[in-house]
């Protein structure tokens, strides 16, 4: 209930944000096809923790903040990469624990070690990601403990 | 002008990503290159509509990124099964 | 004074994401296997993205065409990953160049 409530919020934000035109005749168009998609997700039964984490929203801001700066870190590291004139990289697989219960941090460790450049996960088994690395150093970012520390707090909150 | 050198540089960008689409060699490099592409051709959009001063290109750029990632679903998971929907038992955890 | 900053450090912007853009392009090319390009790729779905979109924002002012660029770079931020983790476990599941880091056959 709760989540459909954030659910249809956020959707009418998004709506409102969107169209730009406030007349009602589109407004009764917003307000039907919100209305439509909860109806929707609550009959598929995908309106729950998993699918919108309401309880972890207020502590995203401050993992994205830092996040945001490792991703700057790691790019700049790869465009040194690429501009130089002899290519100097060693890419490699290589395994990274993920000691977490809930699906979804397992997720957002996943996604966060993608979106950083240099490396990408490539497989995910229960407590381990593969990942491929491009070069030595992006391989020891992923070896420190900062992003599970971040993570784990995440998870406090679930 | 700084606009028209941020949408040359873009053009650039991507034909060095159609390069890479022709040379391959794996079909994954080219599926790569393709969601690239479709990066790339959000932002010129984007850098477009302030160009020609209507932003409502942007509205097009939006519905481009939301294809674009629906695109490279499809194209990987028909790549690998052979059939775009398929019942299959690992999807129910 | 005020405009005139705005308007520079929007040109700074736009011409770092250029020079990204353009250096993905040379990864792109440059490197040698295909899970090393996809590294290539992202740094143009992250920070390229976010420069130009934050350049452009500044130019607009804060509207609605602000509002919506800033959805457009959230949505890349969502879905880049996504996409990349499915291209690469693919490539991975299928067997291609796990055994030799050169990758000369592939499909």
């Amino acid at each position: 209930m709760k989540n459909s409530l954030v659910l249809s919020a956020l959707l009418a934000l998004f709506w409102l944000l969107l169209s730009g035109h406030y007349v009602v005749f589109t407004l009764i168009l917003g307000l039907v096809s919100v209305v439509l998609i909860v109806w929707l997700n609550h009959k598929m039964g995908i309106s729950d923790e998993h699918t919108l984490p309401v309880s972890l929203l207020k502590r995203l801001p401050n993992y994205w903040r830092w996040l945001f700066v490792e991703i700057i870190k790691s790019n700049l590291h790869v465009v040194k990469k690429i501009w130089q004139p002899t290519l100097d990289i060693e890419p490699q697989f290589t395994t990274v624990s993920s000691p977490f219960k809930t699906n979804l941090v397992k997720v957002i460790h996943a996604n966060s070690i993608t979106l950083t450049p240099g490396t990408v996960t490539v497989a995910v088994d229960d407590h381990v990601l593969l990942v491929h690395a491009l070069t030595k150093q992006t391989l020891d970012s992923l070896n420190s403990t900062k992003m599970n520390d971040k993570l784990t707090t995440l998870e406090k909150d679930l | 002008m700084i606009l028209a050198i941020t949408a040359i540089a873009l053009l650039v960008a991507m034909a060095m990503t159609l390069l890479r689409a022709i040379l391959g060699p794996s079909i994954f490099d080219r599926i790569l290159a393709a969601n690239a592409f479709g990066t790339k051709i959000v932002l010129f959009l984007g850098v477009y509509g302030f160009l020609t001063e209507r932003p409502d290109f942007l509205d097009i750029a939006l519905l481009y990124a939301l294809i674009n990632f629906i695109t490279t679903l499809a194209i990987l998971r028909f790549f690998e099964s052979g059939v775009l929907f398929v019942k299959s038992d690992e999807e129910s955890n | 004074m005020w405009e005139l900053f705005i308007l520079y450090s929007s040109y700074t912007l736009l011409l770092l994401g250029s020079f990204l853009s353009l250096t993905f392009g040379l990864g792109l090319l440059r490197f040698p296997d295909f899970y090393s390009r996809t590294h290539a790729a992202g740094v143009a779905d992250t920070l390229c993205a976010a420069l130009i979109i934050f350049g452009l924002s500044l130019q607009s002012g804060f509207n609605l065409v602000t509002i919506k660029l800033f959805l457009i770079l959230i949505f890349l931020w969502f879905t880049s990953p996504t996409s990349s983790f499915t291209l690469a476990s693919t490539a991975y599941r299928s067997g291609y160049g796990i055994k030799n880091n050169s990758s000369k056959r592939a499909e």
